[in-house]
């Protein structure tokens, strides 16, 4: 693995999936000492269950997956022992991503990135904890500070455009969902890839993942 | 099919749904096979034959099957793009040639021939399976083709003496009760596996299926698509 390797990592806070990458991801970058870059990517909330539309064939299709999606979702947050409470919840998440970013550009100026890693676990943490307002510009501000991160000027607003921009940047680059990882000029999407960049980044030694 | 066909339960410890017209399923048959392997079980293929037209949105198809019209967004483009590349990476690990698809496939033909081959033995039913999926991939059978499937079900050392009169009246009538029974189980994509009663979506569950049938030993893994030592 090149000493410069890094992984970028698209996340969405409100997103179930991505709150269940965060702990196998930060466990590949650790066993590998790779930085992650975290990188914003707001997708749709999953829809719910809709019994009302159970009739028709296409309607029942999608309602079957959306009760599998569901249970298969607390079936690997019980791996995980998280609690992932109400999945279908869809907060606008743009001061929690400004924040990201502001987290990114504060730490890049003293030279590391834990205090970025610390925001991510702080805001996803207590978001699927059901604890905290993730709307709430100051309590995105108390995760910054926790974190160690000073926010004095974070102004989640003169962000906004950045936040656009990085989002459309990972558009360009192919980016559907999340959490979606670019390593090793490849674009994965869901964390059952990460033996796959596990192997990429270990020179792919060993029997590849399939 | 047997009378007392079950979607959901099996004399085998794992069930597995497959559609040949599913790269995805495609990508779950070597790894499954190597678990079973590995485990010493036994796998109870069984044929799922999607209905894709229901859900697929607003895509239209024309006399022949073909999509001749889908009114998708970008963003929908690029998500199918990108299972295709995706699929093809994996594919490109095992030396397998994955090419687009021409056509959303009738696949129920070559899922009565899956009928015909399990009647003959587990072992001639994998041959099958294989020997339809890597030339189906290259785009070099016409799934809809019967001549086609007797030659594929022929390579895979399947007798068969009686199959065009199977293929036209009882297995016909047995592979839609069966995909009706399917259906109403609630079982919806390929690859689905059930064990012990749970239904599993995707290969990437592998892990924790491999954990269950191993005797749950351990901490339960996550969702992963990994590499899994078979014996030979």
């Amino acid at each position: 693995m090149s000493a410069d390797s890094k992984i970028v990592v698209a996340v969405d806070f409100r997103q179930p999936q991505s709150y269940l990458a965060i702990r196998p991801t930060r466990q590949l970058a650790k066993d590998l000492d790779v930085e992650l870059d975290w990188r914003p990517f707001p997708v749709p909330a999953p829809s719910p269950p809709d019994p009302a539309t159970e009739g028709e064939r296409g309607s029942r299709h999608l309602q079957l997956r959306a009760r599998y999606v569901e249970q298969d979702l607390q079936r690997y947050a019980d791996v995980q022992g998280l609690v992932l409470g109400d999945i279908y919840r869809s907060p606008d998440t743009a001061t929690a991503n400004a924040g990201l970013l502001w987290a990114k550009r504060q730490s890049h100026s003293h030279g590391e990135s834990a205090s970025v890693d610390r925001y991510v676990d702080a805001l996803f943490s207590a978001y699927w904890d059901g604890s905290f307002d993730i709307e709430d510009a100051s309590a995105v501000v108390d995760k910054l500070e926790e974190a160690g991160i000073d926010a004095d000027s974070f102004d989640p607003e003169a962000l906004r455009g950045d936040v656009d921009r990085c989002v459309d940047e990972l558009k360009q680059a192919g980016v559907v969902g999340a959490p979606a990882y670019l390593v090793a000029d490849q674009l994965f999407i869901g964390r059952a890839h990460l033996p796959m960049i596990r192997w990429l980044l270990t020179d792919r030694q060993d029997a590849p993942p399939i | 099919m047997p009378s007392t066909f079950d979607p959901l339960s099996s004399e085998s410890p794992l069930i597995v749904y497959l559609d040949f017209k599913s790269p995805y399923a495609f990508l779950s048959v070597e790894p499954t096979s190597d678990i079973a392997s590995e485990l010493g079980i036994e796998v109870d293929w069984r044929p799922l034959t999607l209905d894709i037209p229901s859900y697929l949105g607003s895509a239209k198809l024309d006399e022949q099957g073909n999509v001749a019209e889908a009114d998708r967004t970008p963003e929908q483009w690029a998500a199918v793009k990108y299972s295709y590349r995706d699929c093809r990476r994996y594919a490109g690990l095992r030396s397998f040639t994955l090419r687009g698809t021409i056509k959303i496939w009738d696949t129920s033909f070559a899922h009565i021939g899956f009928m015909w081959a399990k009647r003959q033995g587990a072992e001639r039913l994998l041959a099958y399976i294989r020997a339809f999926y890597v030339p189906f991939w290259r785009r070099e059978v016409d799934a809809e083709d019967p001549a086609r499937i007797e030659q594929l079900l022929a390579q895979a050392g399947v007798e068969l003496a009686g199959f065009r009169d199977f293929l036209d009246s009882e297995g016909r009538a047995e592979h839609d009760v069966m995909q009706a029974a399917i259906w109403e189980a609630g079982i919806f994509g390929v690859p689905s596996f059930l064990v012990d009663g749970e239904l599993f979506f995707g290969r990437e569950n592998l892990p924790m299926i491999r954990w269950m049938l191993a005797g749950r030993q351990g901490a339960a893994p996550d969702i992963a698509y990994r590499h899994f030592e078979a014996v030979v």
